[in-house]
Formats: structure tokens, C-alpha cells, sequence
């Protein structure tokens, strides 16, 4: 017992290095991609035929004069404060500016993700169910269609149908849920149903095999012999090891959520990080586009590190065959 | 090669693709033969206007025939996806062989940077490459290939750390054959087909990032049509003309389904045990 909690501890602790290795990586190459960009700020800031004395003055206060390697330590360690830097066309700090911004970023990504667990379990579920039948045909050959449909457009024929033509939802912004709760679901079920359409088809595909895998083996047969209804069945056994798999993706589809939804969030006029980022790289807002970026990979890594951990947790095999390899 | 282009003839879903992406392709080369109008003339005084026998998708705000600019847009989207998977599969495939035969701190340090280019959402990635890069055509594709490498370097190390284990590599090595050489001849060519697979895959993802950075302004430059663009514009006219945003997506999807069904049909082609070495997320 005491020798496995080690093993696991020394599986927990290499894989917290290696994705804070990443993290470093990501950021030297955010950092420099950042100090690629033509043009800088001081030109933008200090207006058309700025005297020289202003310009140097303003790369002084800003730090720009110093050595790539020293700005590079500087902005690293003030990022592990917390401080991802004060965005200069802004004038606000960035993590307030990504503070601002995650609440819309958040409820979009919440929706998507419970919209795409309920459709896609119950689509799947029923195509396995009635395998082989012609609703498990037009299920699975639906679900490779809808994989291919860009969700932007797909967005974007709502906006057609539901907005122009019915005129039943709005064709675009937010509405807070705290001012008009109504209407703040209005506003948000488009874009989500949108942002949640591949994930629905995805969980659809892998909860239908899963079940299908778990229907076939033996406890099934033996629990079905010994006549446990199909319904408790499923609910007791079959959904519980068709689970991880699903909450798996569901993880991984969330972490990119996190990330904001450009496209979605640029058809919906939807007020995200994904547009926050999108705004900031256009205005060539260096700053701002570095601290985004660290904010997603940082997300991301963090959600990877706890599927990859909870994985190692439900099965020890994992734990020990992994030690340090990719 | 034969077997396999005949494998996916008589694969049900292949030759839908094969079918629908060769009637893309056709489009996108004989456009000027296909298109009624120029994709960038102006033809005044229609503006905006709907379906109608002249112009069967409508006009554009600068009175820009709809029909034709979705047509001539095919060129800029295949062209781009497939410019785009090329430059990516060969620095993906170089950075993942390389790794995978050196070993050592070559492969690390190869490997942890294919992480963190995969850890930054894709169009994300791609819109800073755009920002230092500039817009256009070339550079969208760069911008795309250098976020797709990391799949083609993951899959190429397993290939290439399987193959440098077996025997007639060992044999090629003791008759004093160079790195290099053994490399091109014998690991890169046996690795081939799990990689046509990522390649095909890549495809599509690679159409659909040219869309969405077109989409955001990012991509080929006005007034060359891009169906990401002219969804873009789209969007500005939707209350008047919503047939303006219907088209050029269902192009888009059309070659979409086209290249899913045929990456698919590869798919079963190939040894299904190669599947699991290459990790498709």
C-alpha cells in the first residue's frame, strides 16, 4: 500500500515538471514570436513624427532598451507573481482585462458542455441501443456529416433561421443572467448549441461504442440471464464504465472552450477571451496577446494534468508504464 | 499505391469523397472556364441583390457576382490546405524522425517543443504567426503548417522508434550505412502510410483554419476571394441577402465531408495497430 502511494506520488510529481517544462517552453516561444512582430509600441504610442526625445523616454520607462533576455526574466517572473503586465493601448492590466472577459468565456463554455453531454449521451446511447436498426444507420452517417460542418457557419445559418427568418432569438451580444434571466438565455443558446455541435457528434460516437463495448461483455450477459432489467443495468453498470472515456473528451472540450470561441465568439458578437485575443493580436497589442496566450496554454496544461493524473489514479498500469515517456 | 487508390474506390464512404473532392478540384482549376461573371468585377448598380437568373447566388456589396467568387474561392481553400499539410508534414516529419533515431536530448528537447506548440488553441496560434508574418496566402499557410507539425512529429518518432528496433536497420547500420541513409531509405518510406493517414486528416483541419483565419481578416487579402472572407462579409448583409452566407459555407463543408470521408476510408485502410502510435487528439 505504502509502496504504491509512492509510485504515485513520483508519477504525480513528473508529470507537474514535465508540464511546467512546457509552460517555459510556451513561454520563451510567446515571448520571442511577440518580439517578431514589426512595429512596436512606442511608434503607436507616441503619435505621428514623435520628437526623439519622446520616443527614447517612452522605450526607457517601458524597458524596451534592455537586453531581449533580460525584458524576457522580467516579464517571466512577474507572470509567476501574477502579473502578466499592463496593457499600454489598454491602460489596464491584463489580468483584468482577462478577469473582465472570462465570466462571457465561461457561461458560453458551461452551456456548450451541457448541451453537448446530454444531446450526445442520449444520441449515442439510443444508436447503440438499436444497433444495426435505421436509427442507428442515421445516427452514425448524421454524426460524420456533422463533424465536417464548420461551427461557425453552422452559427452563422442559425443566425438565418432563427434570428432573420423566425425572428424568435436575437442575432447577436449577451445579456447578463443577474439583469434578465430570460433573455440572457436568449441570447446565449444560439452560440452555445453552435460551439457544442462536433462535441455533440464526438460524444455521440464514443458513447455509442462504449456502450456497445460493454453490452458485449460478460457481466451483461450473465446480469441479463439472471434478469436485471435493461434500464438498471444501464444505469447502475454500463454507465459507469462508459463514463470515463466521455468525461475524458468532455475535459479536453472544455479546456479549449476556455480558450475562448473565436469564431463562434466573433459570429455572435459574443464578449470572450477568444475575441479579447483576436482584438489585441489586430491592434498589435504585444502585451496583451502574450498574456492571453499564457493564460490558455496554462489552462490547457492544467486540464491535461488532471485527466492524465485521474487516469493514473483509476488505473495503476498507467502509473507505472509512464514513468517519463511522452 | 495501385491497390490502395483501388482500395478506396471500393470503399463505400471513399469514393463519396474521392468523387465529391475531384468535383472540387475540377472547380477550383477551370474556374474562369465555369464561372459566369470575373470573381472581382463590379458590375454597378447591383448591389446586394438576392437570387435571380443573372446572378443565381445574388451580388455582393460592390456588386460582385456571389456565384462566381464562391467558384474561384475553391482555389484559395484547397490550394491552402494542401500547401499548408505539405510544409507541415515535412517539418513535423523531420523534427519527429530526427527525434526518434538521435534520441537523447535531441528528442527531448524536439518533443517538448511539439508539446507547446500543441498546447496553444490552433487558430490562436495561427493568428499571432499571421500578426509577425503579415496576411496572405503563403503566410497563412506557414502560420497553419507550424500549428499542424506537432501531430506529423508525434506519429513520425513512434514510426521511427519502432523501426530503428528491428533488425535490418541494426544491418543496414553495421554495413556502414549513414544515418542520413538509412533514415530516407528505409525508416521514412515504411512510415509512409500511418502518415498519408495524419495527412489526410490534416487536410481538412488545415481547410477549415484557412476558413477561420480568412474569417477573422487574417487570410488571403481582399479583393482574391476566400469563402472564410465572404463569410465574413456576409455577416454585415445578413438581414438583406442571407443567400450571401449560405453558399460559400456549404463549399466549404462540401469539400469538408469530401476529405473526413476519404482521410476515413485511409484510415481502414491501414494497419489499424499504427492507429493507437500516433494519438489523434
Amino acid at each position: 500500500m505504502r509502496q504504491s502511494g509512492a509510485a504515485m506520488l513520483k508519477y504525480v510529481f513528473g508529470r507537474v515538471v514535465q508540464a511546467f517544462i512546457v509552460v517555459v517552453i510556451v513561454s520563451v516561444v510567446v515571448f520571442l514570436l511577440m518580439h517578431l512582430v514589426p512595429g512596436d509600441v512606442v511608434t503607436v504610442l507616441a503619435g505621428p513624427d514623435p520628437e526623439p526625445a519622446v520616443v527614447a523616454a517612452l522605450r526607457a520607462k517601458l524597458g524596451l532598451d534592455d537586453p531581449l533576455p533580460v525584458q524576457y526574466f522580467r516579464w517571466a517572473f512577474a507572470a509567476l507573481q501574477g502579473d502578466l503586465g499592463t496593457s499600454p493601448y489598454i491602460g489596464r492590466p491584463v489580468t483584468e482585462l482577462i478577469a473582465r472577459r472570462l465570466p462571457a468565456t465561461l457561461e458560453l463554455a458551461i452551456a456548450a458542455i451541457i448541451i453537448a453531454s446530454v444531446f450526445g449521451i442520449l444520441v449515442g446511447v439510443i444508436a447503440a441501443l438499436r444497433q444495426g436498426s435505421w436509427v442507428d444507420t442515421l445516427i452514425t452517417t448524421a454524426n460524420s456529416f456533422i463533424l465536417s460542418i464548420p461551427n461557425f457557419w453552422f452559427g452563422i445559418v442559425g443566425i438565418i433561421v432563427f434570428a432573420v427568418w423566425l425572428g424568435w432569438l436575437p442575432s447577436g451580444g449577451r445579456k447578463l443572467f443577474s439583469d434578465d434571466p430570460i433573455k440572457a438565455m436568449q441570447y446565449l443558446l444560439l452560440p452555445a448549441i453552435a460551439l457544442a455541435l462536433d462535441s455533440i457528434a464526438m460524444i455521440a460516437r464514443l458513447v455509442r461504442a462504449s456502450v456497445l463495448d460493454e453490452l458485449s461483455r460478460d457481466y451483461v450477459t450473465v446480469a441479463r440471464a439472471k434478469g436485471v432489467q435493461a434500464s438498471r443495468l444501464m444505469r447502475l453498470h454500463i454507465s459507469r464504465n462508459a463514463a470515463i472515456p466521455v468525461l475524458t473528451v468532455l475535459g479536453l472540450r472544455f479546456g479549449q472552450m476556455l480558450g475562448g470561441a473565436v469564431l463562434i465568439e466573433s459570429v455572435f458578437n459574443w464578449p470572450g477571451l477568444g475575441r479579447l485575443t483576436i482584438e489585441a493580436i489586430r491592434s498589435r497589442d504585444i502585451v496583451l496577446v502574450q498574456g492571453t496566450l499564457m493564460y490558455f496554454v496554462i489552462i490547457y496544461m492544467a486540464i491535461n494534468l488532471l485527466i492524465d493524473l485521474s487516469y493514473g489514479w483509476f488505473n495503476p498500469r498507467i502509473r507505472a508504464s509512464t514513468g517519463g515517456a511522452v | 499505391m495501385k491497390e490502395t487508390s483501388l482500395y478506396l474506390w471500393h470503399h463505400r464512404g471513399g469514393r463519396v469523397g474521392v468523387l465529391l473532392l475531384l468535383a472540387m478540384v475540377f472547380v477550383a482549376v477551370f474556374a474562369p472556364l465555369i464561372a459566369p461573371y470575373e470573381p472581382n468585377a463590379q458590375i454597378s448598380g447591383s448591389e446586394l441583390q438576392g437570387m435571380s437568373l443573372t446572378h443565381w447566388f445574388g451580388t455582393d456589396f460592390l456588386g460582385r457576382d456571389i456565384l462566381s467568387r464562391t467558384i474561384y474561392g475553391a482555389r484559395v481553400s484547397l490550394f491552402a490546405g494542401a500547401l499548408a499539410v505539405i510544409l507541415g508534414a515535412a517539418l513535423g516529419i523531420f523534427m519527429g524522425i530526427t527525434a526518434g533515431y538521435m534520441g537523447g536530448w535531441v528528442d527531448s528537447t524536439m518533443m517538448r517543443l511539439s508539446d507547446a506548440i500543441s498546447a496553444f488553441p490552433a487558430i490562436l496560434l495561427g493568428a499571432a504567426i499571421v500578426a509577425v508574418l503579415g496576411p496572405g496566402f503563403v503566410q497563412v499557410a506557414i502560420a497553419i503548417a507550424i500549428a499542424q507539425s506537432p501531430l506529423f512529429a508525434r506519429l513520425a518518432r513512434a514510426l521511427a522508434i519502432s523501426e530503428a528496433r528491428l533488425e535490418y536497420i541494426e544491418a543496414a547500420e553495421s554495413m556502414g550505412a549513414s544515418k542520413a541513409s538509412i533514415i530516407l531509405r528505409h525508416i521514412l518510406p515504411n512510415a509512409a502510410g500511418p502518415l498519408a493517414v495524419q495527412a489526410s486528416l490534416s487536410v481538412g483541419i488545415a481547410i477549415l483554419l484557412e476558413a477561420g483565419l480568412s474569417f477573422l481578416g487574417l487570410g488571403v487579402q481582399p479583393p482574391t476571394p476566400s469563402w472564410g472572407q465572404m463569410l465574413a462579409d456576409s455577416l454585415r448583409f445578413i438581414d438583406f441577402i442571407p443567400a450571401y452566407a449560405i453558399f460559400p459555407g456549404l463549399a466549404l463543408t462540401v469539400v469538408l465531408v469530401g476529405v473526413n470521408l476519404l482521410a476515413d476510408a485511409m484510415r481502414d485502410r491501414v494497419d489499424p495497430q499504427h492507429q493507437n502510435l500516433g494519438g489523434g487528439e
